[in-house]
């Protein structure tokens, strides 16, 4: 497929960007890369994502899509090879089950832990640690949500573990641990150690430096 | 020998999406009331991580969330097809769902506020009507295309829900003459025969509602 055909409107930092780059990288796909200035949104972006004018935008021969799940599972239906949802419709209703359990109630605590204070924040953290332990019983004992190989939910929610990292080293709390979630932690250490995940993430030094200064605006 | 179970509540549009699905491809289903100030046994065992409804049980097997029940069973019951075939398509659809659901917040403020905060969220509403009559719907009969589809059974909250917030809450978002797209699309989606079998009773609905606000006003104040 030539490059020209798919594009990818992101931003460098942003999570929902890297996962449509690690779907597209697992699976092969060519593409052109445009890196946006979220303060200064270019009309393109305005164009294709007129109702939330947010990255990230796949577009696929002039036609754009939004929102990052609904990208990823657009993905896997037009590019079948190293397919990201099993083909068994249960297990894809409960792929889909923990990607939105993820991305409604994992990331929304962890982002409270992070720009809250006091009591809030304590609050934010217990909620946020609970809720990763929940995602923890999703994998079900496997090492990764896919099975053997990364699938759906590993590419939805594995940046968490990152982020949750970072943020906890920012806010001086600790987020995940590998006492009270073993097998979150693994998964997310065995996530991030892929070559092609690694390869697609934002260099570590600048992304916390990035996130320090985002905190310093709470 | 299928065995299908729905757990849902009759006044939640969350429930009645799936019934609509369900119904629209003739999938025989047990109907099972719940409680939801006295959730039963069966509904926390089916759904532990959030204790909602609706969930659908196939052959003991249980599916939470509604947009993932909805999927489940285009998956599983192919026949009456409530999505396109046409991968962008499909994606349109799915954004429109995703759309009025993040959007809920802003059409429940509707109801849970008075005075200058009903003002702000009733023009916010209108603001949504826009977006999605514009964008959402623009020329198309349902917003799946020419026949009804998962998207239109999602935004079924705006013919049935909608106007139960309205006279609960007192306030009326739309004049007769707005939105005359998004009209015709509530005309056609009240007259399919399915849906039109499958819908709550208005009065009980209202009923249910202005109650409803009263408690949640007051614990607001409280």
């Amino acid at each position: 497929m030539a490059e020209d055909s798919v594009k990818l409107l992101g931003y460098w930092v942003s999570p929902y960007s890297l996962k449509v780059k690690w779907a597209l990288k697992l699976k092969g796909i060519q593409y052109q890369y445009v890196e946006e200035d979220l303060k200064n949104k270019s009309p393109m972006l305005l164009q294709y994502n007129p109702v939330y004018k947010k990255i990230p935008v796949l577009v696929h021969d002039d036609k754009p899509l939004a929102e990052s799940l609904i990208i990823l599972e657009y993905i896997d239906e037009v590019w079948k090879q190293n397919p990201l949802l099993p083909i068994d419709p249960y297990e894809r209703a409960k792929a889909r089950f923990w990607a939105k359990f993820a991305d409604d109630k994992c990331v929304p605590a962890l982002v409270a832990a992070f720009s809250k204070k006091g009591e809030e924040q304590e609050r934010a953290v217990k909620e946020a640690r609970e809720n990763l332990k929940i995602l923890e019983s999703g994998l079900e004992g496997k090492r990764f949500f896919g099975g053997e190989t990364i699938g759906f939910v590993d590419i939805a929610a594995g940046w968490i573990g990152c982020w949750a990292q970072m943020t906890g080293e920012i806010i001086g709390i600790k987020l995940i641990d590998a006492e009270t979630m073993p097998l979150l932690d693994s998964w997310f250490q065995d996530f991030l150690e892929i070559p092609l995940i690694k390869e697609c993430m934002p260099p570590q030094d600048e992304l916390l430096e990035h996130c320090k200064e985002l905190h310093t605006k709470f | 020998m299928e065995e299908v179970k729905l757990l849902g509540v009759w006044p939640s549009p969350y429930s009645y999406r799936v019934i609509w699905a369900l119904e629209l491809k003739g999938v025989k289903y047990e109907y099972v009331k719940e409680d939801l100030a006295n959730k039963s046994d069966l509904l926390l065992r089916y759904n532990p991580v959030h204790q909602k409804v609706p969930v659908l049980v196939h052959n003991e097997k249980p599916i939470a969330e509604s947009t993932v029940i909805l999927e489940y069973i285009e998956e599983t019951w192919p026949h009456n097809p409530l999505l396109p075939t046409d991968p962008h398509e499909r994606a349109f659809a799915r954004f429109w769902i995703k759309f009025l659901d993040d959007k809920s917040p802003t059409l429940v403020g509707l109801y849970l506020t008075v005075g200058e905060e009903q003002e702000k969220a009733t023009k916010e509403v209108r603001e949504l009507l826009k977006i999605i009559e514009e964008q959402g719907l623009g020329e198309k009969k349902y917003f799946g295309g020419d026949k009804i589809g998962l998207a239109d059974l999602v935004f079924g909250f705006i013919p049935v829900w909608l106007g139960v917030l309205e006279e609960s809450a007192g306030v009326k978002v739309t004049k007769p003459d707005d939105f005359p797209r998004l009209q015709v699309w509530i005309e056609n989606f009240r007259e399919n025969p399915v849906i039109k079998a499958n819908l709550p009773d208005p009065h009980q609905l209202l009923a249910h509602s202005k109650q409803k606000r009263e408690v949640l006003l007051a614990s607001k104040i409280a």
